[in-house]
């Protein structure tokens, strides 16, 4: 099930909340949450449930034998072969394939590739269970004794296929004891629809744009149309993703559960360091605190550590090299700003970090959506201009000027919302001295909110877009 | 200035009074101020920094608040009577986020309320604090009951919608889309475990949604708000548009737009069907991109083996002339070389003593693409006259496009659809009858009429507003002359007979419809024109407009589509007397893969004796 789909938001959601709220004390509550989180996954993933069932089951029961084998020493086997069991499920459900053509590649062998589709949101809930692991060994949490608990934290609907990655820590708490007030349901809600909004309305149409301009050989392409599709591809990547963690917040808001937000209006960063601290701050963190911890070179090889991480990082977004070539380059800025050090980039002119900061960003989204190098190729050579030489390739095309005239509102609302305009106009009215203001300002709120969603549900009656010219009378 | 240090850290708790107030039961903690931020315990994430870590200096020692720019802190409440005070001024954005490694936090938002809870001096008086306190108080309440206006409105807005979305009556099918709309699916275990089963139930709540094409239009109608209106000659591009290969069409059909082959032609086309278009990948092939499948979908295509006339080749582009609109099919090019071979092996095998002629429709973009589009439009005239240099030399070969563009000032393309007007399919026929040396009715013999609101397949597949807020007049010519008809199915059995050619009841965006009643029927005319003549019309949909014009000229037409029509050709032809056989479909059918069924016709059911069940007038010995 998606979440930017009518029968989610007008079966599954109201049926969902109704029986939450109708639900009289926490452990009906929660059932509730795992009946319809196990429903929400099994719609479409009917067959891999079992995997995700297979793999709460498992983490929970290491997680007592961790508790277990404290005093004996048991803990560190358990945990090991926790966190090995975790990646290696993670490793051939979704790289199994790249890593056999790629040894093929190597060795000239011929293995069979194995064409193994990919269960929804493995990548995420598998990254849960390994942070939950770690933190119970290292005694961050308690280790949750009730099987039921722990399903209920890996298997939460809000963020199980494309959420924030809540850590244990977070909900730790929340899983025994929340409650859900009157303004929780009303921010949850307006964040629900926010998250919504900028999915359907922003980037469902940022994608319309990139598809006609890459969605097909790069190699005729204008030098200004590259940028032009580039700078809407990574606006659309943040959209698209910010929107479901907007979404998967603002779920958890309703049931009580407050998660870590997961984006900070990234594009407005003056570093790569700072961009990686607004964006998918859950992965990064992730991280920073699991990953990075572990001496695995010994402390004194803190550079290899550096781009171990950002080698994990591109590799977690997908099996293709593009993308650990994307974690790499990322892995090279940061090594650059760090050996720069803080207080030179300190003195850099502030246009000049904005400037440097996109540039290095929405680069990077280009190498971040081709998959294929050749085409990777292609769009190095169409942005720098070498194009204009190598494919004559012209500087500019009438299509993108015409596409340009023909979004130009919807980019220039991209570009203002993934600004923090929004927490400022909030700030303006919702924090003032003056009542009339506050109340305007909530009143106003509400019914923009109301109006995104009529939207957001008239555009999405297109999801189903299926057109035949097959006559009939 | 890039940052505001007087707000960098939460104030710690000494530096503000902790405030207690009670009041009818409520108390009121700011438990934000009490050390670190978060009301909930956090523990520092590892036990022991690493010795100095790869993007930042050592973590925050702090645990890290959950807080969002979008909403106010809440703190998790100590004495729960009504809820958490949620204290406004408590958002502190960034600054209470302390990641190092050159990130500037911006300047935290101070609160009103901040001013009245964190008194840089001692308060003059009891009265003076008291004051505040009533302040803060009064807010508080205030925003309690906001919350619940708030969220009563939400709640009612959102039963409202869902009641309308439940209880009005499902649609059944789209005039736009031209499809019966999906149904509930059938479960069984094996759909269940492939997904379709449960994909089928979301497409089918999508798909049958009340007053879907209204909300459709709606939907359109809000996206042409993205951009600036189209000026007078301008050109709007629609879809994916390549350049095309001038030098030789032989050499480059349209780059392989994936779209040219599928039966439906929107998958990639244009705004409208963007969702459908967008990820549909794996979830993870980039968890950053694919957020997640969009739904499966479960529709199939009516008939999977037919191609549909709406070849989209290459894009399309909305240019606007006078005050309207006109969408125009931009062609990649191509050559039509299974055309040509299907022409030549039915010359072989009848050519000897039949008239084989070949005369492709030309689309509206040759005649009104602009300059500046130009070079994403090859010539068809150009593909024709190419194609016909690979048929055999009996076979004649009919360029109409000189004729066409002699009256281009004049209605004969649809603006809003990818067929052409009647008028159109006028000039083409007068072309043929004058190269067959035939008779021909003129227009003044023939009687107009019109369907008016019409607006066509290009607004379907394109989903521009602009053409559908500007709806056509699809103009029709009666022959004055009677002539009787039959229609029969694909299989050539008889299925009615009919007093002309054109079938009542096509409105809106069915105009087109009212020739021949749509693609798939064989339909036989019976005319006044006793010369003997029987012409076997094999075409596209372009095709359906011409045998009303050559009632004049045959005295028998026979029509039937290459794609759905299941007699062999060969057949046919000797056992129905056909004296003239001629082909009429599109250029975009010619070089595509729609030519691939003419072979089909002559291959298929090879030897026949094909029989007319419903034998009239020009045969001979027929009974009515």
């Amino acid at each position: 099930m998606v979440f930017a789909d009518l029968f989610f938001i007008y079966i599954f959601l109201p049926l969902c909340l109704l029986s939450y709220l109708l639900a009289r004390g926490l452990p009906a509550k929660n059932t509730v949450l795992i009946v319809f989180s196990l429903i929400f996954y099994a719609w479409g993933e009917p067959l891999w449930i079992l995997l995700l069932v297979f793999s709460s089951f498992l983490n929970w029961a290491i997680g007592l034998l961790i508790e277990r084998g404290r005093e004996t020493g048991g803990a560190k086997a358990a945990v090991a072969a926790g966190i090995v069991v975790d990646v290696a499920l993670l490793v051939v459900f979704k790289y199994s394939g790249f890593l056999v053509e790629n040894l093929n590649l190597l060795t000239g062998l011929a293995l069979p590739v194995p064409q193994i589709r990919l269960p929804i949101g493995i990548s995420f809930f598998t990254f849960q269970a390994i942070s939950y692991l770690l933190d119970c060994y290292w005694e961050t949490v308690k280790v949750q004794q009730r099987y039921s608990r722990f399903l209920l934290y890996l298997s939460l609907f809000p963020q199980l296929i494309a959420g924030p990655i809540v850590r244990y820590s977070v909900v730790e708490d929340e899983i025994e004891n929340r409650s859900v007030t009157p303004t929780d349901l009303c921010e949850g809600a307006l964040r629900v629809i926010v998250g919504l909004a900028k999915k359907v309305i922003l980037a469902n149409n940022l994608w319309a744009i990139v598809d006609a301009f890459f969605g097909k050989d790069i190699t005729g392409l204008s030098v200004l149309g590259t940028w032009y599709t580039v700078i809407a591809y990574s606006l659309y990547v943040y959209f698209d993703f910010s929107g479901y963690s907007d979404i998967a917040i603002g779920l958890g808001r309703m049931f009580g559960f407050h998660f870590d937000e997961n984006f900070r209006h990234p594009f407005a960063c003056k570093t790569i360091a700072e961009f990686w601290q607004r964006w998918h701050i859950s992965l990064g963190s992730f991280f920073r605190d699991y990953l990075l911890y572990i001496p695995i070179f010994g402390k004194n090889r803190k550079y290899v550590s550096l781009f171990l991480v950002w080698f994990c990082t591109g590799v977690w977004h997908g099996a293709a090299w593009n993308y650990i070539l994307w974690g790499l380059y990322f892995g090279c800025f940061i090594f650059f700003e760090q050996k720069l050090g803080k207080k030179r980039i300190k003195k850099w002119p502030l246009w000049w970090k904005h400037i440097y900061s996109k540039l290095v960003i929405v680069i990077g989204f280009g190498i971040f959506y081709f998959e294929d190098l050749g085409q990777l190729g292609q769009f190095f050579l169409n942005i720098s201009g070498l194009a204009l030489f190598t494919s004559a390739a012209p500087f500019f095309d009438p299509v993108t000027w015409s596409s340009f005239l023909n979004n130009l509102f919807l980019l220039a609302g991209s570009i203002a919302f993934s600004l923090p305009l929004l927490p400022k106009v909030k700030h303006y009215f919702l924090e003032s001295g003056s009542d009339g203001l506050y109340v305007a300002g909530r009143a106003g709120s509400a019914v923009l909110c109301l109006g995104l969603l009529v939207i957001v549900s008239i555009l999405l009656v297109d999801s189903t877009n299926n057109v035949f010219l097959y006559w009939r009378f | 200035m890039d940052h505001d240090t007087r707000n960098q850290r939460p104030p710690q708790a000494s530096s503000g009074p902790r405030h207690s107030a009670e009041q009818g039961g409520r108390r009121l903690v700011y438990s934000f101020y009490q050390a670190g931020g978060a009301g909930r315990e956090r523990p520092a994430p590892q036990p022991e920094a690493p010795a100095s870590p790869a993007w930042e200096e050592p973590p925050p020692p702090a645990p890290e608040p959950s807080y969002s720019p979008y909403e106010p802190y809440e703190p998790q409440e100590a004495y729960g009577s009504q809820g958490a005070y949620e204290p406004q001024g408590a958002y502190r954005s960034q600054s209470a986020y302390e990641p190092q490694g050159g990130y500037e936090p911006q300047a935290a938002h101070t609160s009103i309320l901040d001013q009245y809870a964190l008194p840089k001096a001692p308060p003059r008086s009891e009265a003076q604090a008291q004051r505040r306190r009533r302040k803060v108080d009064k807010r508080a309440l205030l925003e309690k009951r906001a919350s619940l206006l708030v969220l009563g409105f939400l709640t009612a807005g959102f039963c409202v919608l869902t009641l309308l979305i439940l209880l009005l009556p499902r649609s059944t099918e789209s005039k736009i889309e031209k499809r019966d709309l999906a149904k509930l699916p059938q479960f069984s275990l094996g759909s269940y475990f492939s997904g379709a089963y449960t994909a089928g139930i979301a497409t089918y709540f999508t798909d049958t949604v009340p007053m879907r094409d209204s909300l459709k239009n709606a939907g359109n109608n809000f996206k042409a708000l993205f951009g600036l209106p189209q000026s007078e000659g301008d050109v709007q591009f629609v879809g994916k548009v390549n350049k095309v290969n001038k030098d030789s069409q032989a050499s480059a059909p349209a780059q392989p737009s994936p779209a040219a082959s599928q039966p439906e032609g929107s998958g990639s086309a244009g705004p409208s069907s963007a969702p459908v278009g967008a990820p549909q990948g794996s979830l993870e092939g980039a968890a950053g991109r694919h957020m997640e499948e969009g739904p499966v979908s479960t529709q199939p295509p009516a008939k999977v083996d037919i191609a549909q006339d709406f070849d989209w080749n290459n894009g399309m582009i909305l240019v606007k002339t006078d005050g309207h609109y006109r969408g125009l099919e931009l062609f990649g090019g191509g050559i039509g070389d299974a055309y040509a071979q299907a022409l030549n092996d039915l010359y072989r095998e009848v050519g000897a003593n039949v008239n084989i002629w070949s005369m492709p429709a030309p689309k509206a973009s040759e005649f009104y693409t602009p300059e500046s589009a130009a070079e994403y439009n090859a010539s068809q005239s150009k593909c024709i006259d190419e194609t016909a240099a690979l048929l055999d030399p009996g076979i004649h070969s009919i360029n109409v496009c000189p004729a066409l563009a002699q009256h281009a000032n004049e209605p004969i393309y649809c603006r809003t659809d990818h067929h052409w007007q009647p008028l159109g399919a006028y000039y083409a026929a007068q072309a043929f009858a004058s190269a067959a040396g035939l008779p021909f009715d003129d227009l003044s013999t023939y009687q107009e009429g019109k369907i008016e609101n019409f607006v066509g397949t290009l607004y379907s597949v394109g989903g521009v507003a602009e053409l559908l807020n500007d709806p056509e007049d699809f103009v029709y010519y009666r022959p004055a002359k009677e002539h009787a008809a039959v229609y029969y199915d694909t299989t050539f059995d008889f299925i009615w007979d009919d007093d002309d050619l054109f079938q009542e009841g096509a409105e809106g965006s069915d105009a087109y419809l009212y020739y021949l009643g749509g693609d798939q029927y064989v339909v036989k005319a019976d005319t006044q024109t006793q010369n003997g003549r029987k012409l076997l019309l094999i075409k596209d949909s372009y095709g359906n407009a011409l045998p009303p014009f050559l009632t004049g000229s045959f005295q028998q037409i026979y029509a039937a589509d290459m794609r759905y029509f299941e007699r062999n050709l060969v057949s046919f032809i000797r056992d129905m007397g056909i004296t003239d056989v001629l082909f009429t479909m599109t250029t975009y059918s010619m070089v595509g893969d729609n030519a691939d069924n003419l072979s089909n016709l002559l291959t298929q059911n090879a030897g026949e004796t094909v029989t007319d069940n419903q034998p009239t007038g020009g045969s001979e010995g027929g009974e009515e």
